[in-house]
């Protein structure tokens, strides 16, 4: 008999190399995210801050020249309703005499260009990687056996007798016919199958939290002048 | 209407829904607490234009990128 043995799933498995499969979709992501944060804060530094650069020896007393950047400011403009009282005495409240009137007042405030720019719509931010293996061993086997018998005889006699005017005539016949069969049949199947399933999902993180620190003591320090 | 930005109203520090492309267009965006509005000053306004021509080519350039950590 052929041999029946299957192959060992655990063994098609162990030999996969799942360290370039998985890994090597992941660094490219990686690699790709990194480059990008490069180009970001490389944007950032150029566009959104005036780079300033202390001769060597000025202040830190070291040899070699300091590079140190300061934001650009843009300068926005408020406008808010102002309740302005005219006539009557100051705090008289509702006396009469009283006008009050809602004016406009506009004021200007200075921002960090950086602030209005959307930087965190930028990067990576979906990786998903799906392997799937799929094993399958079958073994089948088919025996078929038939016996056919067959006998047949045939036999024929004729008579003939006669006494003076009468006479007699017999005739005879025989036949024999056997058949014998006999069908044998087996059949036998075995299979196995595995499958194999990777899914990897990678996300992009929200703004990093130094760059939002920066932003938010940027923006939090907005000081709104009056406008003489 | 999408915003993409948020900016502290001055007046009350809540934060204002804005839109950078459409503060250089001359809208203001109105606090949501004190109805404060705020908006980009005259002069200020090709500096921000060219912050945001120049994200916009870096915004190319990431997609590019993207694209191409897709395909490896």
């Amino acid at each position: 008999m052929a041999d029946r043995d299957l192959v060992s799933m655990a063994q098609q498995f162990s030999g996969l190399p799942m360290d370039s499969l998985i890994g090597a979709p992941l660094n490219a992501a990686a690699k790709g995210n990194a480059s990008m944060a490069l180009t970001q804060t490389s944007f950032l530094l150029d566009t959104c801050f005036n780079k300033v650069t202390a001769s060597p020896g000025s202040g830190t007393g070291s040899g070699t020249a300091s590079v140190s950047y300061s934001p650009i400011m843009i300068e926005m403009s408020l406008s808010r309703p102002v309740i302005v009282q005219s006539g009557g005495a100051q705090g008289s409240g509702s006396g009469s005499g009283n006008n009050v009137t809602f004016n406009n007042v506009t004021t200007q405030f200075n921002l960090p260009l950086l602030t209005i720019i959307p930087i965190n719509s930028l990067g990576v931010d979906n990786v998903d990687i799906t392997f799937e293996m799929e094993v399958k061993s079958s073994f089948s086997e088919d025996t078929n056996k038939t016996i056919s018998n067959s006998t047949a005889g045939q036999a024929s006699f004729e008579a003939k007798m006669g006494w003076g005017p009468f006479s007699a005539t017999i005739k005879g016949s025989a036949s024999y016919d056997h058949k014998d069969s006999e069908t044998h049949s087996t059949h036998y199947q075995k299979s196995n199958s595995a499958k194999y399933t990777v899914n990897v999902h990678a996300g992009q993180l929200p703004i990093p939290k130094g760059v939002n620190t920066i932003i938010e003591a940027f923006t939090n320090a907005i000081q709104p002048i009056e406008v003489s | 209407m999408q915003f993409n930005i948020q900016i502290p109203c001055p007046v009350c520090q809540t934060q204002i829904p804005a839109d950078s492309n459409l503060l250089l267009t001359g809208i203001q965006f109105s606090c949501p607490s004190c109805s404060a509005a705020i908006g980009l000053s005259a002069k200020s306004a090709p500096l921000v234009e060219h912050a945001i021509n120049e994200f916009d080519e870096l915004r190319k350039e990431v997609s590019a990128m993207k694209s191409a950590t897709q395909e490896d």
